[in-house]
Order: C-alpha cells, then structure tokens, then sequence
C-alpha cells in the first residue's frame, strides 16, 4: 500500500473495509435467497442497498458485491454459500486485491467529475447508485453511500499510487 | 455559469457606440457584469470557449488560462477542460458572416465586413486605408460607416441588391461614400495584395451581365449574410430548419434541455434578444432579408477561381465539377470535394457550398440539408483532451506488494507489463550487468527469492470448468487431477499463440489458471467473452484474483532447506511435494498456495498468501534464507536463466504470427482430440507451409563475446549478398552458469537445421552461430527432479 497519509482531507482510506464478490450462474431465484440469507433488499442494477452492516451492490447480471466489516463479510459469505447451495456459484473475498477510498463533500465531488465520465447530479447518481466507470484510466467502482456526498471508490490496489497521484493533482489544483 | 470564448464580453456590441435599454453599449455590459459578479451563483468565465455539446446537458469547456501570455512569461498550463453538465442551457453563440464567392476573393486584403469591424472596436485597428465595401445586406454598411467615422476612406459601397434601404444610401451620401447597387465584385485585381476590385451589374443568380468598371482600394470587405452558429444546438440533438430570409439554417423550436437566443436563431435584434433571454413573450421583427448571392461570376458557370472553403482551397468550380460527376448528396460534395473538411470545419464555406450545389441541381437547400456539426466547435490542442495524462499520470503502473523493501534494497526497477518491477538488486559499484550475473550464479548454486505477483490468477469454477479449459487452451486440463499443475499454452481465434501459463486444478469444479503478469485481465475478458457470446450453457464462472495474492517465488538446490525453516503444515519434502503440483497450508499462520513450478529450470516453489501477508511472508522467507545465501534477484536475473533453459517468453520469442506449431505444440494439437480456440486457423495452408519459422537457440561460434543482439536477422552461412531473412534473434542474454553468450531465435525449418551454422546480420555487422536445441541447461531436468 503506497503512503496514503499525504491525501487531502476530502479523500479518506478506508483500510478497514472489506470486500466479497458473489457470481451466480443461471439461477432465478437465486436474488431472493440472496436477500433472504442477507437481510438485504436486492438493489437494482447498478444500485446498493445496505443492512446489517453489510452493502449490497448489484454490478452486473447475477453478480454482486458485498461491502463491509472483515467479520461482517466472513460470516455473510457462509451465509451465501448456505443459501446457493446446490447452485454454480464463486464466491470470493476480494479484500486484498482492493484499495478503498471516500471522496467527500463538493472538493470529493469535483475530483470524480474530473477524472470520472459519471453525471454526478442527484438525479443521475443519487445515494444508494453503484456503478462500475473508469477513473483516469483504471476501472474503479463508485458507490454514493449518503448525501453528504460521500462516494466510496474501490479499485484495483496495485493501482494505489496512479489513484494518488492523480487525487494528488486534484488537491493541488484546489 | 457564462462563459464567453473571448476576453472581452458583449460579443460583437463591445467597443461600438450602440445603445442598448437607453444605455450606451460598454455601460450596460459593464452594469450587467457588475449585477452577475454580485450573485453567488453565477461563475462569470472570458477566454473560455464552448466546444462541444453532448448528451444529458454535458457541454465540453476550452479555458485558455495563459496562451494569450507571452511564452517567457507563462506558468503553469496553458488551457483547462471542463465538462460541465448543465440542467439548462442557453446558446448565445452568435452568427458567422457568409463570405461572397467571387474571382481573387481569397486576396490578401480580401477580408469580411464583420471582422474589420472587430478589429476597428476591440483593438483600434483600421484595416485598410482606402476601402471598397461589397455586400447583399444591411450590416456591412455600418462596418463602412464606422470606418468611416474612424477615419478611413470608403471608396465606394457595392450591394447586389437593386434598392438598398434610403436611409443607408442617405448616411452613405453623407460620409462622402459613393454607393454601387444592384452591382456586386466580379473580381479582385493584384497579386500579393488587392489593389482594386472589378465590379459590374450582378443578376439575381450571380452573373455578372455587364461590361465591369474596376475601382482602386487597398482593402474590400464583403458581406453575403450571416448563417446562425448552430453548431452546439445541432450537437445537442436539436433539428434544423432552413430560413428563407435569411437563407441559412436555424434551430428548430423545442429542442430539449436547450434554447439558443439571438444571432444563433438569426435574430439580430437587440430588444428582441434580450426578451427571448429573459423568457419574456416577444414578437419578433423579422429584419430585411438577407439575400442569397452564392456565386458571383463572370461567365454563366461558377468560377474556378471563386473560392468558397478558404482553408481547403474548394472553388465554386470544384463544386460545380462534383456535381457533373453526380456527387448530388452533401456528404458525397464533402468527401468529393473536401468542403468543410478543415480545422474550421465550414464555418464560412459549408452553406454557401450548398447554396451553389442547390443553383446547380436546381434543387432547395433545405433538401440538400448540412453535414454533420461534429465537435471540436473550434480547433483545441491535443494536450487539454489528454489532461492528466503526463509524466506520473502519463499511463497507470502497477506496485508490487513489496515495493518498498525492494526499493530498500536498491532495486533499480523497470516497467514489465504495466508493473514497476525490479530488474535487480545493485550492490555498491555494480552495473545491472554485474548484479545480474550475481543474482544468477546465486540462484544457481544456493537459493534465490523473486517476487511474482503480478503472475495472472484466475479462478474458474463450475461443473464444466474442465471443459470450458479444454476448449480455452491448446493442451488438455480436463485430464489434470486435482491438485496437479500442467503448464498450457492459449491461441487467439487467429490460431496464434496467445498466452501461457501453468493451470493448477484445485478441485474437480475449481482451477487457478495462471497467465503471464500483462495479460490477466485480457484473458479474464476473452474467458468472459467465450462464455457469454457462444457458450452460454456451460456452467462456468471467471474472477480474476491477480492482485489478491502476492506470490514469492523461492528458487534455487537449497530452497528446501529454506523452506523447511518455516513454520508450516505443508510438507515441502520431495515424495510429499512433487514438480508440478499444488498444495494449500498454512505458513507463519498465513495461508497459503504453494506451487512447486519452475521458470528457472532449479526446485522452485511459488507461494501466494493474501496480499496484504506478503511482508510478513517475505521477513520470515528472507530470516530462513539468510544462513543459506539467499539473494533477492529480479527480472533481468529470471530472464537470464529461462533462456538458459530455453523457456518461451510470450511477446518475446513469439510475435502476432506465431502458431503452436512454430513453437513445439505440434504434437500435442495432434494428439489432442477435442476442439480448441484457434486450431481450425492454425491449420490452415500457412500453417503447414515447411519453411515455416521455428523456435531454436543459437551459440556464437566466432571470437566475439558480446550477447546476440534482440532482433538480428539470420542469414545462411557463406551469405554475402543481399537476401530475405530465415529468422530472427527474440532472446538473448550472457549466460553467467556458461560463461557464454546464449540467443534464442525464430528461424526458417530451425529444428531440422540443429548443428547448423548462420550467419548473423548483427548490429550493422556479420557475426556466426550455431543453431542448437533451445534448451543448453541441464536439457534432462535433473536439477528439477530433486
């Protein structure tokens, strides 16, 4: 992990936060015993919802994150195996390949305006939205968790410094 | 948020002596800037011009920051890109005056009636002194008089209609200005610069029909009329319509999320302008007509010296010419004729290009229609779209887990697939050429520890996992047990040798498939690809995992005695833990995968534990190692000794021809009996041409020790004269474990040319070789078999 100590102070690493990847092939109910086991709504494609501590987003067909506490997302994972029982299902913790940042407040904002495609007004990514965009040139999913705004940014962890740099850039430039 | 493309607001109004609501021009802009400056919510920006208009409101901002600064005085960058995504936007982008096409109009002196005038109120500058003025409407001759006014002389004005409006023609009179109408320029006269202008009596069609009279002057402004900017409203998705006073293009009402106002729909009232931007309810008066005078001639065909793109030099006649050639449709005129096409993109040129086309096939030009308003509005430099993309930004590298240990221990790192990976570890006073060497004969004779991760993991799982990989790779996995490794090689649908890597099957639904460090993410993709374009039914689902494992690979005769070290489940032993095999444990309370698998050709073991473990991994790893000489080597050390052992390198020893077959996959295609992607190709009559290229290693033969240089050609021996080459160096490296200079090639029928000597066109020099098998390290594999 690159020093994420020099970040400004609208950008925070969340070190702590972890992270599941749940892929269902070809099972239609498998949403509802997800959300049964969970006690999570299913969100809409491309939306989260959050219960229990635990953020549920829904990234692609059958296919969707789960985000929280280590021991949240360890004791949700053997709920999800429990309840997709039976099926074809991947189930991974994918904690360790993910850096996690918040983007907070109108400078957060500017700074995923500026390196992300996203319409970032309400009406287009309101609380609760998911969605899987690049940021200058990587993959990264962007999550507005409230309306503060507050965004959490997950990407690829061996990308930490590019991420820094161009975050860096932006601070500067404020 | 207004922003303006110049540095100066009030467009075309400032620096006239115009009134607007009873105040004189420069007050009421300078009231008008003081009320918005006042707002909180409003963002005044000059020199910031609208480039683009795109879906959902999105508009693409040009803010030149320091361009207007002179060079020696600049800091920091020169524009900024702003994409602003608007709930509402208002176009205010103004009309851009129609030149007249007449013979010479592209004279140096030629120039629009509209731009003298600018020149004349934003900078003070009289363009000419003695000027000719020609024009098909009203605004002109207020450019004339303002000049006049100014202190120019204004040799004559020449309108094509036959009446202009008395009170001009009175104003005229009183300046002193002699007034021509119903008469038009059938030609500039000079060179190097205008000296006069030849005007006659014009036809409606733009003939000239009478015997032409020339009048001196050193500057003729000309005016055909003024076409609305339409650019970023048709951008906008907003339709079109065609005007007939005006002749030329408007929006069309109701576009959504966006109105343009005042000179953009034609309306060049002031009063009228206003309203509209205020949304008040506002009959507008609709101004003279502007009338159309598309190309003025002196013989009934248009003239081949007229021109009309001024920047990519299209003539009336070229026009005319592509539309005897039946090029009818305006794209067609476009691509025929390159109207349009240049960096101003028609500005000035595109409608009286249709104008003319529409005289030729008598034809209305709201039935020729425009072509496409593509963005940029105006020419930007390539270096705003590429923003942050310079030095570190440049393109995303990728960190090792360890990256500061390495840098620790002065790694001098090098990019390696889009990782910064250490090529070696310098020791004081050492090259990368003398640490190299080092690193190898350490590994060779003790033990070596590498860090790996950027290898390519993929988690595949499914109940038709084995049969998906079976159709992925050119080997077979499905008859892999679990827990056993089988090294396997991928086609592109081309039939060409993709990528490689060593599969481990974790369980009988579950398999880790390794990739080289590049391509993870593109073999992910075409996994993904395959399974949900063409075989849906099959029960198989892909992750990549690259990045959530780091590996340390542990290698050398005493890796054993090393690992043994540690305190681990895992027995490391030789019957327990056999070359290419797998097997999952704990180490220091980690887990772990281990894989005993080998790049090297020496016992080697490559350990992932979660990427955020691998400090603690490596600290016990390097406590265990440090009695038994254990040395960090890089990249450049693992090269050395897989072209030692003659290992492929993917991308190295192989280009975008490459088939299996060229690389000793023959006989496992042959044997294989299922189908796999790329094998119909790899069959094809090139395929199994005779002569086809083959990989091989060479040794020098003559007295030079210097290593191969990457990309020699190879000749046959004897060669002296000029011939196509049979093959070309793709590894090489000096070999510290055989103190020789070592190459791999691809070289014409090379297996059956083993013994063989080439000559070698070698950095502008003939050097000798001998083509040998590719392998010239323990080919038996004994030091693996341990």
């Amino acid at each position: 992990m690159s020093d994420t100590s020099l970040m400004p102070a609208w950008c925070r690493h969340d070190p702590d936060l972890a992270v599941a990847k749940v892929q269902v092939y070809d099972a239609p109910d498998a949403a509802d015993r997800l959300a049964a086991a969970l006690g999570v709504h299913i969100p809409a494609a491309n939306r989260c919802a959050e219960a229990g501590g635990i953020m549920l987003a829904a990234i692609a067909p059958d296919e969707w994150l789960l985000i929280g506490s280590a021991d949240g997302i360890a004791a949700a994972l053997e709920r999800t195996d429990a309840a997709l029982c039976g099926e074809t299902i991947l189930t991974l913790d994918v904690t360790h390949g993910l850096v996690a940042l918040r983007l907070e407040g109108a400078a957060g904002t500017a700074c995923l305006a500026a390196f992300t495609a996203l319409d970032l007004r309400p009406a287009s990514t309101p609380v609760g939205a998911a969605l899987r965009t690049r940021f200058g040139d990587i993959g990264v999913l962007v999550a507005c968790t409230d309306d503060a705004p507050t965004y959490l940014l997950l990407a690829d962890q061996s990308y930490t410094p590019y991420l820094l740099h161009l975050i860096s850039q932006r601070a500067n430039l404020a | 948020m207004l922003v303006t493309g110049g540095r100066h607001w009030g467009g075309r109004l400032a620096g006239t002596s115009d009134s607007v609501e009873g105040k004189p021009a420069a007050a009421w802009i300078k009231d008008m800037l003081r009320t918005l400056t006042a707002m909180p919510n409003v963002t005044l920006m000059t020199r910031t011009l609208a480039t683009g208009h795109f879906d959902h409101g999105l508009v693409s901002l040009c803010e030149r920051l320091t361009d207007h600064v002179p060079a020696h005085e600049r800091s920091g960058p020169r524009q900024r890109f702003w994409r602003v995504r608007a709930d509402a936007l208002i176009l205010a982008t103004g009309a851009i005056e129609r030149p007249l096409v007449f013979r010479g109009n592209d004279r140096p002196g030629v120039m629009l009636a509209g731009a003298a005038r600018a020149y004349l109120h934003r900078h003070a500058v009289v363009a000419g002194r003695e000027i000719v003025v020609a024009t098909t409407n009203d605004s002109a001759w207020y450019a004339a008089f303002d000049l006049a006014e100014a202190g120019a002389t204004i040799i004559a004005i020449v309108d094509s209609r036959p009446s202009p409006s008395q009170a001009l023609v009175e104003r005229a009179e009183g300046l002193g200005i002699m007034v021509h109408s119903n008469m038009a320029p059938a030609a500039a006269i000079g060179r190097r610069a205008v000296r006069a202008v030849r005007i006659g009596r014009v036809s409606p069609t733009g003939n000239i029909d009478s015997p032409a009279q020339a009048v001196r002057c050193d500057l003729l402004l000309m005016s055909g009329g003024w076409n609305p900017a339409v650019h970023l409203h048709s951008q906008g998705a907003g339709g079109l319509t065609f005007d007939h006073d005006l002749n030329s293009f408007v929006p069309e009402d109701g576009s959504p999320g966006h109105r343009s106002i005042g000179g953009a729909v034609g309306d060049f009232a002031r009063y009228s302008t206003l309203a509209a931007a205020r949304e008040q309810a506002v009959t507008r008066r609709p101004g003279p007509p502007h009338a159309a005078l598309w190309s003025i001639s002196e013989s009934d065909v248009p003239d081949a010296e007229a021109w009309v793109d001024f920047q990519n030099d299209v003539t009336a006649g070229d026009i005319a010419l592509a539309a005897r050639e039946n090029f009818r449709s305006v794209e067609h005129l476009k691509r025929y004729t390159t109207l349009g096409m240049a960096s101003d993109q028609g500005k000035t040129s595109n409608v009286n290009g249709i104008g003319i086309l529409s005289t030729l096939l008598a034809k209305p030009m709201e039935t020729i229609g425009t072509t496409k308003f593509r963005p940029p509005y105006d020419p930007i430099p390539f270096g705003l779209l590429a923003g942050h993309r310079i030095g570190d930004g440049l393109r995303p590298r990728r960190q090792l887990a360890l990256h500061d240990w390495h840098a620790g221990r002065n790694a001098s790192f090098e990019e390696y697939g889009g990782w910064m990976r250490p090529a070696a570890y310098l020791r004081p006073g050492e090259s990368e050429a003398d640490a190299t060497r080092r690193e190898v004969l350490a590994v060779r004779t003790a033990v070596g520890i590498f860090e790996a991760s950027p290898l390519g993991k993929i988690e595949v799982k499914g109940p038709d996992a084995a049969a998906f990989l079976d159709l992925m790779y050119v080997n077979r996995i499905s008859t892999l047990k679990p827990g056993r490794c089988r090294y396997a090689i991928m086609l592109s649908e081309n039939g060409t040798v993709f990528d490689d890597g060593v599969v481990t099957r974790l369980a009988d639904d579950h398999f880790l498939v390794g990739t080289t460090s590049g391509h993870a993410a593109t073999v992910t993709e075409t996994f993904r690809e395959w399974l949900q374009c063409e075989w849906t039914a099959m029960r198989v689902l892909v992750e990549d995992v690259t990045t959530c494992w780091a590996v340390a690979n542990v290698v050398g005769p005493q890796t054993r005695s090393v690992l043994h070290m540690l305190a681990s489940d895992i027995d490391f032993s030789a019957d327990a833990f056999a070359h290419m095999t797998a097997q999952r444990g704990y180490i220091g309370g980690i887990p772990a995968r281990v894989a005993r698998v080998s790049f090297t050709g020496e016992l080697s073991y490559e350990i992932a534990v979660p990427w955020r473990c691998a400090g603690a991994l490596w600290e016990a790893l390097i406590a265990a190692g440090s009695s038994h000489g254990m040395v960090p080597f890089g990249v450049e050390a693992l090269m050395t000794m897989r072209i030692e052992k003659g290992f492929l390198h993917i991308g190295a020893d192989t280009d975008g021809t490459t088939l299996p077959q060229d690389i000793g996959f023959g006989a496992i295609m042959a044997k294989k009996t299922l189908d796999f992607v790329g094998r119909r190709s790899a069959h094809r009559p090139d395929g199994l041409r005779g002569d086809r290229r083959s990989f091989v290693g060479l040794e020098t033969t003559d007295s030079n020790a210097a290593p191969l240089a990457i990309g020699a050609h190879i000749l046959p021996a004897g060669t002296t004269q000029p011939q196509p080459s049979e093959g070309w160096v793709t590894s090489s490296a000096w070999s510290p474990t055989l103190d020789a200079p070592l190459a791999l090639a691809m070289i014409e029928r090379g297996e059956k040319r083993i013994g063989e000597i080439v000559r070698v066109w070698d950095l502008g020099a003939w050097r000798e070789a001998r083509i040998t098998r590719p392998c010239r390290y323990d080919p038996q594999g004994a030091r693996l078999d341990v």
